[in-house]
């Protein structure tokens, strides 16, 4: 996992941030509620000891890893990057079209609109095989306008399931 | 009559749709199943317990294919195949490969599940006489066997079941009506959903994760049907196998944490101590190298789910996800189970026991449109899944604030395992997390103390009984994973 460093960070990061925010909210829940942490009927004590374990996980985890990995040689950390950027590029792709499917307000097909221009436009960002674009573009188009009305008939005809 | 022809048409799609995802590689079984789930929220049970166990089973068996044509395992269980099957393919004998690791699966499958309908029942009135203790200590085994077992990395697995612990304890505490981790906004008053969790950290992430590996494969070969059927001169050498390999696995498949994975790579192991005399060495296409793993994941099948109907804890990341889909749709697995809902125990394992022959037929007449479908771009396939993750996501609730939820449960997912967290305990720790609660705090109340607590778990002989057995699992697992880590 040496060449996730960053990501390692990343995700310290969040657990740290999970603990300080769970643990703030137990304490003021404790003040709120007049309720001690640490006793036997308290409605708290599960939480509370669920915080001090993590506690004591996040300090071994921390001193598992002190002097860290090797570095990354350069040809792992170009193919790196080129894998965040994908992974940040899909993400804030996915993101937006949820977004639209959220707040934009359309008379009807909403879904399949926004689902055809996202898959279109991810499967051109991913296909790494083909250099001609025009071919590209039109076989992305395509390949989405049939899924979406695979998605559209099977799912909300057959399967019942109410889409977006 | 417990299966209908509608139920048995459901089992039918579910395998096709498990043999399918599970030869792909790096789709994984738990994917398959979870989004097999997210179609069926608005089923009744019956129906869609066989359409998600006819996926699960289809998923083991399909990995085998893309072990023995490209040497990727489909699934995490089919690694051990890549040993001696992928030779054989070199060594110019794929059909005998596939033919024999398709039909030790079938053998594999039945013992698991005969395995379970004996055990099932015995088990489950055990598990009857349980009280808080009991429960407590089962459900702390399944979260941190699960966590230990992680790839090695034991810590980063207890912290990942500590956030599931904490996700899992948003919103109204259940027993005081407070409202906990919340964080003053209405969004998380009602809790978070352990489906949109199992989407996003097990479907959503797997799309995350498949961006680095988008190259295309080029599978040319096409198999005869009849070259499938194992000529009876090849099962005479790896019959052998079975009877060691089908135990291996279930009783693999039993213990909380492991699966079919382990269970291959051990049965492996020991056949190759146990064949003085192999058709081949083992590694250079010995048939029995495949057999041992093949036999061995499939009986893994009915450890797990025997472990998930009686106890209540899935022995894997896919029977995690089953459990959570049966508490979906109004069942609650566990020691009660058994007593209340018999019926359902039988049903699941006919659904198991048609999905397991049909998966076999699935394997052979649909290899080569496998084949074919191993030949798809990812590019293709992987924005089809996040799709499939959105509308999952939206369909529980019918709410786009969830598939927010779910696209961030995705990119945690990445994050973690690529930094080696695995997410399995805190899907695991989501689903579980109520009963331990409920149970620690019972059981604080009955003793009075935690000395009196700590001194009932060994005065109460199925307690006893339990803590040694959560040594001995600490003790042997971490065993494996010292001789895996020696041999690699």
């Amino acid at each position: 996992m040496n060449q996730y460093r960053s990501l390692g960070i990343i995700a310290r990061i969040v657990v740290v941030f999970f603990l300080v925010a769970f643990t703030a909210s137990l304490i003021h829940l404790g003040i709120s509620k007049n309720e001690a942490l640490f006793k036997i009927n308290s409605a708290l004590i599960y939480p509370a000891l669920v915080c001090l374990i993590l506690l004591v996980c996040l300090i071994f985890d921390f001193k598992g890893d002190l002097g860290g990995g090797k570095k990354e040689k350069d040809n792992e950390y170009i193919e790196i990057r080129q894998e965040y950027r994908l992974v940040t590029i899909l993400f804030l792709g996915l993101l937006v079209y949820i977004l639209l499917l959220k707040y934009l307000i359309l008379p009807f097909a909403l879904f399949p609109l926004a689902t055809t221009v996202y898959v279109t436009a991810a499967t051109i960002l991913l296909n790494d095989g083909d250099d001609r674009w025009m071919r590209k573009i039109a076989s992305a188009a395509l390949i989405a306008v049939v899924f979406v009305l695979a998605i559209y008939y099977s799912f909300s005809r057959i399967f019942g399931v109410i889409l977006p | 009559m417990i299966v209908t022809t509608e139920l048995f048409l459901l089992i039918v799609v579910g395998s096709l749709i498990g043999l399918v995802m599970g030869a792909l590689p790096g789709l994984t079984v738990t994917m398959t199943v979870v989004l097999c789930v997210s179609l069926t929220y608005g089923w009744p049970m019956d129906q869609a317990l066989a359409f998600i166990v006819g996926a699960f089973s289809g998923g083991v068996m399909g990995g085998s294919i893309s072990a023995i044509s490209l040497n990727i395992p489909g699934t995490a269980a089919a690694v051990a195949t890549t040993f001696d099957g992928f030779m054989l393919k070199k060594r110019g004998e794929p059909h005998h490969a596939l033919g024999i690791a398709l039909f030790v699966s079938l053998l594999g499958g039945l013992f698991g599940l005969a395995m379970l309908a004996l055990a099932g029942p015995l088990l489950g009135k055990i598990a009857l006489k349980f009280g808080p203790q009991e429960y407590f200590l089962i459900t702390l085994w399944g979260i941190t066997l699960v966590s230990v077992l992680s790839k090695g990395h034991a810590v980063k697995g207890l912290i990942s079941a500590c956030i599931g612990l904490f996700i899992g304890m948003i919103g109204m505490d259940p027993q005081t009506g407070y409202m906990r981790f919340t964080f003053g906004t209405e969004l998380l008053s009602g809790g978070v959903s352990y489906i949109l969790a199992m989407i996003g950290l097990f479907g959503m992430k797997e799309v995350f994760v498949q961006l680095n590996k988008s190259q295309t494969f080029k599978v040319e070969e096409r198999y005869r049907i009849r070259d499938l059927f194992p000529k009876w001169s090849i099962m005479k050498k790896v019959l052998p196998t079975t009877l060691w390999s089908g135990p291996i696995g279930w009783i693999i498949g039993l213990l909380p944490g492991t699966g079919g994975d382990i269970g291959a790579l051990v049965s492996y192991g020991t056949t190759t101590q146990l064949v003085k005399n192999p058709s081949r060495r083992f590694g250079e296409g010995a048939y029995e190298g495949v057999a041992a793993p093949e036999v061995a994941n499939d009986a893994a099948i009915g450890g797990a789910t025997t472990t998930m109907l009686t106890l209540g804890i899935p022995g894997d990341s896919v029977t995690a996800v089953i459990l959570g889909a049966f508490i979906l749709h109004g069942l609650q697995p566990g020691p009660l189970f058994m007593a209340s809902n018999p019926e359902y125990f039988s049903m699941v394992v006919w659904f198991l026991f048609i999905a397991t022959v049909i998966s076999y037929g699935g394997g052979l007449f649909g290899a080569n449109a496998m084949l074919k479908m191993l030949n798809v771009p990812k590019w293709y396939l992987i924005p089809a899944i996040s799709i499939l993750c959105v509308v999952g996501s939206y369909a529980l609730m019918n709410s786009i604030n969830d598939v927010i939820f779910m696209l961030f449960f995705g990119i945690i997912g990445y994050v973690f395992e690529k930094a080696g967290y695995p997410v399995g305990p805190m899907v695991l720790a989501m689903i579980l997390g109520k009963m331990i609660e409920e149970n620690l705090r019972l059981a604080l109340i009955i003793t009075g103390s935690v000395p009196d607590l700590l001194f009932s778990f060994l005065a109460r002989p199925y307690s006893l009984i339990l803590v040694v057995l959560i040594a001995a699992s600490f003790l042997i697992q971490y065993k494996l994973l010292f001789s895996q880590g020696k041999k690699s």
